[in-house]
């Protein structure tokens, strides 16, 4: 573990004494609007020069982030770069913990099923095996992940929205639910979409202590957002600017620059009569889809995070590379349905190509100006759609695994021994 | 009955000549034509129409809406200022490029395209709604594509602008709307509404040389029109309005060593304007001195020009029998004196490559032996995404390269200091300074822009040209100025320069415009997928394939289930 963690925190290092952040930080697969680190040294700017960053529609951070970098940024280059680094070791950290605990839940539950007989028979090739690696392997999966150095040195605060999540998702497990909801609540005001994941934590909260342990949650995440929102005020000066300018861009996407997701090209060609009403239809597939899988895959919590964290960095407005990483790294804590997984060439095939020549097109059309949108925005569906893959193949593997263990191997519903399962209708 | 109705309408033409008369006491009307040489052999005429009306000023909002006789003065501009309160008001219509260094600054420096600002009076009750009519006002009297601009282009300068004429209540900049178009298209259509201004038009007077086949065939073109409420004496007690209609036009080297007034032009002037009080002709021979005029002028006449002294030949184009003929003897202009620097220069231009992050540069330079207070005003559209964090300015002492220094860090460099950030589709940047720049210095400032991703419709038909960066304004009071053109009109003591940058074309990344559908069809198709195959994970269970029901399936089914045996894994 801690050779990866030095290889990674090497690499990141590097980037940092090339300058990186000056020609990363424009990348659009790394930062957005939103989160950007040019940006983000603008409204620096603009608020020392006296006016309001909100003024200026370059600016749509959160306050929190605006009051901390007032500070930080005057420190320098190098001390920025190693308080980004210091984000992602400890979403790491936060990552392997969480999977630790989440690891023994799972083998704990695993064996309750075995002793009261809920398992069937002949399931021993594909029960969940003790591995007391697996908290290094998620850790060095996100350490070692070329989107996160990269993000890393492109200075993209996306890095304080995940480390929010992994936070809010490893205290949960902890049980610490004042902590999960200053994780979730920090969550919610950096980029809104996470909201969805209160469902899954209020669901893990159920399990553990029942209706008063949701109310506890969820009366904590209240009162942490409207503490979060009182300081947010107390920084702006009493302004309500920064609703519109942050919440507003990422409901309202009024701002096209390019990124890896599916609204720019799509708003950016859309006829201004049928605007509001795709933009509802975006928006509201963004959210909608947390409702039937929280149903669907209302036993493990967990699961359902994952589920939702591939949605959000797939449907959300402005999503960066970074918004996948999380979801990817929590992908080793379910290693037992890997083996029923149908897709994975094409979904690993997908992102290579997406990564490789998504910044190639990029380059081709905003720089020479050989090639036009349309090959950059083809990248970004490719990609799109290799997330899909990989979620879908997930959720399907997971609920055959789930399917085996309820009815035994091998499989003897069909004469042919193929043992193919369906998705039917119930 | 015929009769009596021709005897009528006599009637009614002899009470209008009469008023004219009386109204006619109040109205003046002067005209000039300035022809200067240019150091490299190009002929500048600049011509210029004042017609006054004494007592009646835009000042008073009642003064013009109780006329009921205009006499000479134009009516569509009366009626427009009086309809929206404007006091004073600003604007040229302008094709080419002058050329500072080379030709000295021009009687009216104007950028290319259209310029145009205004002041409106105190009592207006809404500026931006008088702004927005007296737009739509003016792009129907001129012909020009001014009720194109809306807030994303108009600007509300602090420091550059001041009223020139006489005004009332404070100068304040919420009163001041200044709006340019970089790309606007010059040309006869503009030309012709704007003679129509004019007492006499086209048709007598020196407005007879407007001939549109040859005024375009030139380097410089540029009309204008100023309105301000002029003092009639020296204390202001009553005040009256002047509009001033100038046409400035650069002629290129006209051919043969000898050159008439009717071959610059493509015509002759057949008479004075009757309704003219004045109407000269004045010849600036400037650095040739070996020139021949041919009639001998009428008189010389000295102009006080700031410090300088300027001799002009002049006609008085009553007495003018024949055409004026030019002759040189000697067409070596490369012998010619060139123009002393010119004391203030700005220039501009971009750097970065591609549609990446770009950068513009823009160099004050005070080539004057004096210390000069300059306004500087930056107008960048929204789309252009100014970063304010990587604005800097550098003060280069005694032009010397070694010698930059950090303009904050000078005392005195900077005086006022002036950013707003834009909002999207809502306001543009603004960028405002005064600098206080010892002589033979300059300032360069740099600022970085990120370029800014517009929906489909919001680019131009020609959206590959590019966008155009407003001209940078630089404005300074000068008392003495070797190379500014002489003021036929008016004596002056101190001269208000005002110099443009040239306009900036930046290129913008722009989408495929052909493909609107099909990138609706390829995202909702995406959006699709995700949708329909997490409906159906979650819409539905696992449950095991039944074979036997299979098999009472058709015989197609059950062939196409055995192909699909074939290429499925079997695992």
């Amino acid at each position: 573990m801690y050779h990866v963690l030095a290889v990674s925190v090497l690499l990141r290092l590097f980037l940092l004494s090339q300058e990186a952040s000056g020609w990363l930080s424009d990348r659009i697969e790394l930062s957005t609007p939103l989160n950007s680190w040019t940006r983000l040294k603008e409204g620096v700017a603009l608020k020392e020069a006296g006016l309001s960053s909100y003024q200026s529609d370059l600016f749509h951070e959160t306050p929190l982030v605006l009051f901390l970098f007032q500070y930080l940024l005057p420190l320098g280059d190098i001390i920025n770069g190693l308080f980004f680094i210091v984000a992602d070791i400890l979403i790491a950290y936060c990552l392997a913990q969480l999977t630790r605990l989440h690891h023994q839940n799972e083998l704990k539950n695993q064996e309750q099923r075995t002793k009261s007989g809920g398992i069937g028979k002949g399931v021993e090739p594909i029960l969940i095996t003790r591995n007391e690696s697996l908290p290094s392997i998620v850790a060095s999966v996100y350490l070692i992940n070329p989107f996160s150095i990269l993000s890393c040195s492109a200075h993209s605060t996306v890095c304080f929205n995940n480390l929010s999540i992994v936070f809010g998702l490893w205290t949960s497990l902890k049980g610490n639910w004042f902590l999960c909801g200053m994780g979730m609540s920090l969550a919610v005001q950096f980029s809104l979409y996470p909201v969805m994941l209160l469902l899954p934590l209020s669901l893990t909260a159920y399990y553990s202590g029942r209706t008063s342990g949701v109310l506890k949650f969820l009366l904590y995440t209240v009162l942490w957002m409207i503490g979060i929102l009182c300081v947010s005020l107390l920084i702006t000066g009493g302004s309500w600017d920064f609703i519109n300018g942050v919440y507003g861009v990422i409901l309202l996407v009024p701002d096209f620059t390019p990124n890896v997701g599916l609204f720019w090209y799509f708003f950016m060609e859309m006829f201004d009569h049928f605007q509001v009403f795709f933009l509802c239809v975006f928006q509201i597939n963004a959210f909608i889809h947390a409702i039937p899988l929280t149903i669907r895959f209302n036993q493990d919590p967990m699961f359902l995070v994952y589920t939702l964290l591939s949605l959000i960095s797939l449907f959300k407005s402005y999503p960066t590379v970074a918004d996948f990483i999380i979801p990817v790294s929590l992908l080793p804590l379910w290693t037992h349905v890997f083996r029923y997984m149908r897709f994975t060439p094409v979904t690993i095939g997908c992102v290579l190509v997406s990564s490789i020549a998504g910044p190639i097109t990029w380059y081709l059309w905003i720089h020479t100006g050989s090639a036009n949108a349309n090959f950059f925005f083809a990248l970004t569906l490719t990609y799109c759609i290799s997330q899909i893959f990989l979620l879908l193949d997930v959720c399907h593997s997971y609920l055959t695994h789930q399917y085996d263990m309820t009815n035994g191997l091998p499989r003897t519903s069909n004469k042919l021994g193929t043992g193919h399962v369906l998705l039917k209708l119930q | 009955m015929m009769k009596t109705q021709l005897e009528t309408s006599f009637i009614i033409i002899l009470i209008i000549l009469l008023f004219n008369s009386s109204v006619g006491t109040n109205q003046d009307y002067k005209e000039s034509l300035l022809l200067k040489l240019l150091p490299d052999g190009k002929v500048l005429a600049h011509f210029d129409h004042v017609i006054t009306w004494n007592h009646i000023s835009p000042l008073d909002m009642t003064a013009f809406s109780n006329v009921r006789h205009y006499g000479i003065f134009p009516r569509p501009v009366s009626e427009m200022i009086s309809l929206y309160n404007v006091e004073e008001l600003y604007l040229s219509l302008t094709r080419g490029k002058w050329k500072d260094r080379l030709w000295g600054y021009p009687p009216i420096d104007s950028p290319p395209g259209a310029e145009l600002w205004a002041w409106f009076l105190p009592q207006a009750s809404d500026v931006d709604e008088d702004w927005r009519g007296l737009l739509h006002a003016l792009s129907g009297l001129l012909c020009s594509s001014f009720d194109a601009i809306d807030s994303t282009t108009t600007f509300i300068p602090k420091t550059s602008f001041k009223p020139t004429g006489a005004f009332i209540g404070n100068i304040s900049s919420s009163r001041l709307r200044y709006t340019a178009l970089p790309r606007e298209p010059v040309c006869t259509e503009n030309l012709t509404p704007w003679s129509k201004l004019l007492p006499c038009g086209q048709k007598v007077g020196l407005g007879s040389l407007y001939y549109a086949l040859k005024l375009y065939d030139t380097n410089y073109h540029s009309i204008s029109l100023k309105i301000v409420p002029s003092c009639q004496d020296d204390s202001c007690s009553s005040v009256g309005t002047a509009v001033t209609l100038s046409l400035s036009v650069v002629f290129k080297l006209p051919s043969g060593k000898t050159w008439s007034l009717s071959s610059l032009f493509g015509r002759h002037i057949e008479k004075k304007c009757p309704l003219s009080s004045s109407s000269f002709i004045y010849f600036d021979k400037y650095l040739h001195k070996d020139i021949n005029l041919y009639p001998e002028p009428h008189f010389i006449e000295n102009k006080q020009f700031l410090s300088s002294n300027v001799e002009l030949s002049v006609y008085e184009l009553n007495n003018l029998k024949s055409d004026i003929k030019v002759s040189l003897k000697n067409k070596n202009y490369s012998q010619v004196m060139p123009h002393p620097p010119s004391p203030l220069s700005i220039q501009r231009y971009l750097t970065g490559s591609g549609h990446g992050r770009g950068g513009i540069v823009t160099i004050i330079s005070n080539n004057d032996d004096e210390s000069l207070k300059v306004s500087f005003l930056d107008m960048v559209p929204w789309f252009f995404r100014i970063l304010y964090h990587t604005l800097t300015c550098e003060l280069t002492i005694n032009n010397n390269n070694n010698n930059k220094i950090n303009c904050e860090e000078t005392n005195n460099t900077i005086l006022f200091k002036e950013f707003s950030p834009a909002k999207d589709r809502v306001l543009p940047y603004k960028m405002e300074y005064i600098f206080f720049i010892p002589p033979h210095s300059s300032i360069s400032l740099y600022v970085e822009f990120l370029r800014g991703f517009l929906k489909w419709n919001e680019y131009p038909p020609d959206a590959s040209l590019g966008f155009f960066i407003n001209s940078a304004v630089l404005t300074s009071n000068v008392y003495k100025c070797a190379n500014c053109t002489v003021s036929t009109m008016e004596n002056r003591s101190s001269f208000l320069l005002r110099i443009h940058s040239d306009p900036l074309l930046v290129s913008l990344p722009i989408p495929d415009f052909s493909m609107p559908y099909n990138v609706i069809c390829f995202v909702s198709t995406v959006i699709a997928i995700g949708f329909g195959s997490l409906f159906n994970l979650t819409t539905r269970e696992l449950l095991p394939v039944n074979e036997e029901e299979e098999e009472k399936k058709g015989v197609l089914v059950r062939i196409i289930n055995k192909l699909k045996q074939l290429f499925l894994r079997k695992d």
